[in-house]
């Protein structure tokens, strides 16, 4: 049975319709038994309403000249990536990497809309081919349009979680940090750890890796930026993630928006790690984690 | 546009006339997140430029106004993310228990239906106050929730958090400013005092009784 306490503790999802059928049923029970439960929906609905009117009649429209602006900074985007487009073609070496976002895997759209010349993506795709099995660092990116094109989409959200550099939510030595998952999440996660002395843990907060709640854990290598994402699962790895040993240690190789991600697993939990090293310090520093048991 | 320098695009065409249809609504968002109509502007320069380069990745048939309202608050929290003063702050006023009992009926029923229009006014007014006062991480989730009517989980996602912290912060924005509207609403005497109001039925028998002694 719903009591008064669990109503009022879930005003706030019936207001915003994010309450389920059932419970939806058993809410709208116990509102036709109790008055007070009754004048406390009316006003949590009427406080929405009105925020939002006093947001709206607050709200002046844009200025004309906003619209003016966003079109000229349009026009020097497209200067700009169609000067990018065009690096990429020129510098289409295999040491030269394509600047992320123009990395092979995102050249294919590009070209169809924007009209780069076709010979210019060729040229890239074809290097990146050629040197399968040479330079590494051109066979994971090769091996990262796999990846993509298999749909491998949980990674991209891991390099997302890197990239947009969501604030910190905790800080502090790595078990502080680890306690304060404690209630947040159904798994218990820790830090991992490097036995390295340049790695320092700067900070962690909650985060999603598709559906799933996952802990975002901030490193500082050098002053580079290292996102270490864990998450339940997956229990059997796409095939486009391959198993590998790198210095005697058993990891997986994931790639997702031109970018390396190893993911060592643990005890059902996957600790992804994206960062702003090249591909084989990053290999190097997932092959150096552990994760304290205590 | 001037077409010398820049060839007319489909894409680019089909681009401005979609987003540029939301540009009120994502300044007023701005706005309301930035508090200064010149940041606001800058916010939404670059959330359109960003939501541009990106277009390629937005799935046609999906809600374009969700996804310009993602770009710019993400573009918002990656600027914000270099202070990190205020973010203690928050943290500090997170971690303050939230009543559930805050207002009294009489109190709730008077602000539900605002009898005279000088009075709605007054409450509008306080409530856009109400707002600017909050911490960032609750004004956006009420900008989201309340004014851009998004899902929680659309939430989750822009805000990069799980939904049990979107309800949890949702909560504690709203909370925040019922209370202060409540202060505000005692203060001109459109609601009596002692409007705070302990929850209507005693949690277990021996908080009754330890109330009863208190209130002696």
């Amino acid at each position: 049975m719903i009591t008064c306490e669990v109503f009022r503790r879930h005003v706030d999802t019936v207001v915003d319709g994010e309450v389920d059928p059932n419970t939806q049923i058993d809410f709208e029970q116990h509102l036709s038994d109790c008055g007070p439960c009754r004048v406390q929906l009316a006003f949590a609905r009427s406080f929405k309403r009105q925020v939002r009117d006093a947001m709206l009649e607050s709200s002046p429209a844009a200025r004309a000249e906003l619209a003016d602006r966003i079109k000229k900074a349009l026009d020097v985007e497209e200067v700009r990536r169609r000067a990018a487009a065009g690096a990429v073609a020129i510098g289409a070496t295999p040491s030269a990497r394509p600047p992320l976002g123009l990395s092979g895997v995102r050249l294919v759209p590009v070209k169809a809309r924007y009209a780069v010349p076709a010979a210019a993506a060729v040229v890239a795709l074809a290097v990146l081919a050629s040197h399968e099995g040479g330079n590494p660092d051109v066979e994971l990116d090769a091996a990262g349009i796999d990846a993509t094109l298999a749909g491998v989409s949980y990674l991209d959200d891991v390099v997302e979680r890197h990239a947009r550099e969501h604030p910190a939510e905790v800080s502090g030595p790595p078990m502080q940090v680890a306690s304060w998952f404690q209630d947040k999440l159904e798994f218990s996660v820790r830090p991992i750890e490097f036995s390295r002395s340049d790695v320092r843990l700067v900070g962690a907060r909650l985060s999603s890796v598709r559906d799933r709640d996952a802990a975002a854990f901030y490193y500082d290598v050098h002053g580079r930026r290292v996102t270490v994402v864990v998450f339940e699962g997956p229990t059997t790895m796409p095939s486009a993630v391959r198993p590998t040993h790198v210095a005697g240690r058993a990891l997986y190789i994931g790639h997702a928006r031109g970018r390396t991600i190893p993911v060592v697993q643990h005890h059902g939990l996957s600790y992804a790690i994206a960062g702003d090293l090249d591909s084989r310090a990053l290999l190097q520093l997932a092959a150096s984690a552990h994760i304290d048991e205590r | 546009m001037d077409l010398t320098n820049a060839p007319s695009d489909p894409a680019r065409e089909e681009f401005e006339r979609e987003a540029l249809k939301h540009l009120d609504a994502l300044y007023g968002a701005a706005l309301r997140l930035t508090r200064s109509p010149s940041d606001a502007e800058d916010l939404v320069q670059d959330a359109f430029v960003k939501a541009y380069r990106f277009y390629d990745r937005f799935e046609p048939g999906t809600n374009m106004k969700a996804w310009l309202f993602r770009i710019l608050t993400n573009t918002f929290i990656n600027k914000y993310r270099r202070t990190t003063r205020e973010r203690k702050v928050l943290e500090g006023r997170e971690a303050e228990p939230v009543g559930d009992g805050v207002m009294s009926r009489a109190a709730m029923r008077t602000l539900t239906d605002p009898i005279s229009e000088a009075h709605r006014r007054l409450i509008t007014a306080e409530i856009q106050e109400a707002l600017d006062s909050l911490p960032e991480d609750y004004r956006m989730m009420i900008v989201l929730a309340d004014v851009e009517e998004l899902s929680y989980k659309e939430i989750a996602t822009i805000v990069g958090c799980p939904i049990g912290t979107v309800m949890s912060r949702l909560h504690r924005a709203r909370k925040k400013m019922q209370r202060r509207l409540l202060d505000q609403a005692v203060h001109l005497g459109i609601v009596q005092e002692g409007s705070f109001e302990e929850p209507a039925e005693p949690v277990s028998l021996e908080d009754y009784r330890r109330r009863k002694e208190a209130a002696g």
